[in-house]
């Protein structure tokens, strides 16, 4: 398991995995190994942790088993009901680092999401957590 | 009930064995309604014969504490050098149950007329299939294994067999192989997906549709991307 390294005066925030929710576990935490299995939903989501106002670039890694890179799978970044998203590209089994930049007009509990967009058959997704970083003020 | 236990199905293919399906295990009440799907050679049929006894699984067992149909769909259970009538009096024997009355009930079903009197090696696969759902209704079971046969056939007989099956005899069990979506949304509450080596049992039928399609339009759309990719290579 590839776990990620803050680097050496990054200002980034650093979310892990355990800050996340999901229903695919007893306890709503996001577990380590996501079976994907099942309808189309949010596979992990939360962590509502609430944010500043700004521009604001979220760096998600999660890997991908080679069934899971063959669903529609996509990262939404935001608070309700204003989401960037962006999808995960199809097909490319392994570790991914998707990047979402996103516009807080205002504070608010924030949200990165993994969306499994259709109904699936078979695969799994470690969902690792993510930096946050905060780019510049909203008006910029 | 049936008890499904570990059934694990490999064959070879091309000198390397080919799993269609591995480490199933699933229960089936006495009314329960199973659907098997999944796209053609994934393995829907096999498992129904092997829920029928006519295939062997690779690991594993099946128990069953009713009686069950032959896998309707399947030819395997007649013998086409012998007529219609002598097939129906073998099976009669084979089920103890009186001959004239099955004849009586069979013909009365399958409206083959005539034709019970010719070779089975003659007969079209609709009127294979006439006489073989003829059969199952004539000797009552408490579970019928059907492959894909209700499609077989023009309207009124398809009409004709889901009425004496899941009308007359509602409180039986069925397992149930098919590509008709909305007939399997109406008749079973249960689905197995085989794909890819694998068997999912899911306990809602919509889910299961969901998931199917899903994987239909992924098989179409890889196949779509090979094609282009042939075609560019050319």
């Amino acid at each position: 398991m590839l776990e990620p390294v803050r680097a050496e005066g990054s200002a980034a925030i650093w979310w892990e995995r355990e800050t996340f929710l999901s229903s695919e576990s007893d306890d709503n935490r996001c577990p380590a190994v996501i079976d994907v299995t099942g309808q189309a939903r949010y596979l992990t989501y939360g962590p509502f942790i609430e944010l500043r106002p700004g521009f604001w670039r979220a760096r998600v890694l999660l890997e991908v088993c080679i069934d899971a890179a063959r669903r529609r799978l996509a990262v939404q970044f935001g608070v309700e009901p204003a989401y960037t998203t962006v999808e995960l590209p199809y097909g490319v089994p392994g570790r991914h680092e998707i990047v979402v930049e996103h516009r807080l007009a205002e504070a608010g509990p924030v949200q990165i999401r993994l969306y499994l967009q259709r109904a699936a058959f078979h695969g799994e997704v470690r969902f690792l957590g993510a930096y946050l970083e905060r780019l510049g003020d909203p008006a910029e | 009930m049936l008890v499904a236990r570990g059934l694990s199905k490999q064959y070879p293919l091309d000198g390397r064995p080919r799993t269609l399906f591995r480490d199933l295990s699933f229960d089936l009440e006495r009314d329960g309604r199973l659907a098997l799907m999944g796209r053609n050679g994934q393995g829907k049929s096999t498992l129904i014969k092997i829920l029928g006894g006519v295939v062997a699984p690779t690991a594993g067992e099946v128990k069953w504490s009713m009686s069950c149909s032959w896998p309707l769909g399947f030819g395997g259970g007649f013998h086409g050098g012998m007529t219609g009538l002598d097939n129906i009096r073998f099976l009669a024997r084979i089920y103890r149950r009186p001959a004239a009355e099955m004849i009586e009930r069979v013909d009365e079903f399958a409206a083959l007329g005539k034709a019970l009197g010719m070779p089975l090696k003659h007969y079209s696969s609709g009127m294979r299939a006439r006489l073989a759902f003829g059969l199952s209704i004539a000797i009552e079971f408490d579970c019928y294994l059907i492959d894909e046969v209700i499609s077989v056939g023009d309207a009124l007989f398809r009409e004709k067999c889901e009425e004496e099956l899941f009308g007359v005899r509602a409180q039986r069990a069925f397992v149930i192989a098919s590509h008709d979506l909305e007939f399997l949304r109406k008749t079973c509450s249960r689905a197995i997906v085989i794909e890819s080596g694998r068997a999912k049992m899911f306990n809602d039928i919509n889910l299961a549709i969901d998931v199917y399609c899903a994987i239909s339009d992924e098989s179409h759309r890889a196949i779509g991307t090979a094609a282009t990719t042939a075609t560019m290579a050319a």
